[in-house]
């Protein structure tokens, strides 16, 4: 039996978040260098 | 260097390596010394993989790359939180499950002992090549800021390391590591605060961001593909995840580190923890060299860094401070908003760029160090080298003792003497830390001239790494294939990096991806020969 994870209930729910979290930062990222684009 | 100089920076390094070496106090066994006994929390061992990692080159390197190439490197981190979430779905509970010390120790469970000791020899050679670049970063710094022998600086920076790892074992070294982040990201928001300082009054936050943003250093996402191009959005999210996974699934180095967590769990957060906080990170330091060289638009910068290349061109001095002053000219009058001021500055950095590159020098690695000495205040001049010596100790200390790991289990226990008290065990795990931190030493020599370090690290993992992350990827997802096929498919994998590398222009990102990618071919090609009923 697999043990939970501190917060977020279960692994999958970890993992699709840090999913999301990657790309809203290249998002990020992306809008940043357009904004100061050469 | 001051008088208060020396004093921070004996004082940071003397608490780091002294804190560590007291948590690591009662290690009396071959699980203490090489596994922490598996007491570590995942805040520690989260901590301790970042600070492996940003070593003395991150430091060093990276902001130089900055300075020359922008931003655009944070891309090589994207392809990072995919792998973790890949790598805490399946090595970890592995290789936890498993209760292995080395992660191809597990290869023999799935595989067998040759394929364990090929892949054994494979970490060996670059992780052993490796560490030799990680040690020689100090050196430059030192070398600059001392005029000492790189030869010399080399040596006593690996003879401290060399002993610091023999005594302290992996719990020292991932206590260290923990205090050497803490203080690294201090050191950086520093570094950051004063280069915005030191931009002259009319010049703001903001103004220093334009500046870098007109010169192309603000580039963080390339979405142009380019086979040839090391670093944008496609190369950094496929052939960084390759990477990644290579790094954090298959070396010896990082596998340890979260070996040494209580349970799967902590050890899943410490990697989790990584891949949310690690691009973040980069970006900050990569920022951090596009301020200084928003910095060197108003202040006249030398045609090369490395002081010792430099004189060779003085020549040229003439040159670059005209450009220099136009430039400056061309950015005041832009942030005034006077109309072609931005095409006139980007045409004056353009020329300054291309004096600098009909130098042939490649001093990326000696602007953020320059930039220290001559402009940080006494003190965070200490603070800041004492950082970079910080990070090169507990880098190079963890690679040794990763080699010094797989050495003694993999090859001499496994094959040499399988039956001695664990007292043996742990002293011959103390000699292979010597053994190592010598080999490591002596490789630094000839590693000073590799172009950017933070390059040449990766590229030379690069050439590697896709092999291991095949063998490892047909272990965990592939099990009709047998031991031969993997065997065979491993010498394939290492064939065509290597072919790659020689004959053709392919980035080295995507060496990981085209190893691997051979080696799961070649092992289910031949399993499913075999498989097939002969006639």
């Amino acid at each position: 039996m697999e043990e939970p994870p501190p917060f977020l209930g279960t692994w999958k729910r970890i993992y699709v978040s840090v999913a999301v979290y990657l790309v809203c930062i290249i998002a990020l990222f992306w809008v940043f260098g357009r904004a100061f684009r050469p | 260097m001051t008088l208060l100089d020396w004093v921070v920076m004996a004082a940071t390094l003397g608490f780091i390596i002294l804190y560590g070496l007291w948590r690591s106090r009662g290690t009396a066994t071959t699980s203490d010394y090489l596994l922490a006994g598996k007491t570590m929390p995942w805040y520690a061992m989260a901590l301790s993989i970042m600070a492996t990692q940003a070593s003395a080159i991150t430091f060093i390197s990276t902001t130089g790359q900055a300075y020359v190439d922008g931003m655009r490197f944070v891309q090589f981190y994207f392809g990072l939180p995919l792998a973790m979430i890949l790598i805490c779905m399946t090595a970890v509970p592995k290789f936890h499950n498993a209760g292995v010390y080395t992660a191809y120790e597990y290869l023999e469970q799935r595989f067998d002992a040759k394929t364990r000791l090929l892949v054994s020899i494979i970490f060996l050679i670059q992780r052993g090549l490796a560490v030799g670049v990680a040690l020689s970063a100090p050196a430059i710094v030192l070398t600059v800021i001392f005029g000492w022998p790189a030869e010399l600086t080399t040596a006593l920076m690996g003879g401290v390391v060399v002993l610091y790892t023999v005594f302290g074992g992996i719990k020292a070294i991932t206590w260290t590591d923990v205090q050497q982040m803490l203080i690294m990201v201090f050191g950086l928001v520093i570094a950051l605060f004063i280069a915005v300082q030191l931009l002259p009054s009319e010049v703001s936050f903001v103004d220093a961001i334009r500046i870098a943003g007109a010169a192309g250093r603000v580039n963080p996402v390339t979405t142009t593909f380019d086979w040839n191009d090391r670093y944008n959005i496609w190369s950094g999210v496929i052939g960084g995840m390759f990477l990644a996974l290579a790094y954090f699934g298959c070396d010896q180095s990082q596998v340890q580190r979260y070996l040494t967590g209580r349970s799967i769990t902590q050890s899943r957060l410490s990697l989790l923890f990584n891949a949310v906080a690690k691009i973040p990170m980069q970006f900050f330091i990569l920022f951090v060299g596009a301020m200084v060289f928003s910095f060197y638009v108003f202040e006249k910068p030398p045609v090369l860094f490395h002081p010792n290349e430099a004189p060779r061109f003085s020549g040229l001095q003439e040159q670059s401070d005209g450009l220099h002053a136009r430039r400056q000219a061309a950015a005041r009058q832009m942030l005034a908003g006077t109309e072609g001021a931005r095409e006139e500055f980007q045409r004056a950095n353009s020329e300054m760029d291309a004096l600098r590159a009909s130098t042939g020098v490649n001093d990326s690695n000696y602007i953020f160090l320059s930039f220290v000495r001559k402009f940080m205040p006494s003190g965070v001049v200490g603070l800041l080298i004492a950082v970079i010596l910080a990070a090169a100790m507990t880098t190079g200390s963890g690679e040794i003792n990763s080699l010094a790991t797989v050495t003694v289990i993999d090859i001499y226990k496994r094959h040499f003497r399988s039956s001695a008290p664990d007292k043996h065990y742990l002293r011959v795990s103390q000699l292979a830390s010597a053994f190592w931190g010598i080999y490591a030493v002596i490789t630094a020599q000839y590693s000073r001239n590799l172009g950017s370090l933070i390059e040449a690290v990766n590229m030379v993992g690069s050439l590697f790494y896709g092999g291991l992350l095949g063998i490892f990827v047909l272990a965990f997802y592939f099990p009709r294939v047998g031991a031969n096929a993997a065997f065979a498919g491993v010498i394939a994998g290492e064939a065509a990096i290597f072919s790659a590398r020689i004959f053709t222009e392919i980035s080295f990102l995507w060496y990981n991806v085209i190893g691997c990618l051979v080696v799961i071919g070649t092992a289910m090609a031949l399993t499913r020969r075999d498989a097939t009923p002969q006639s």
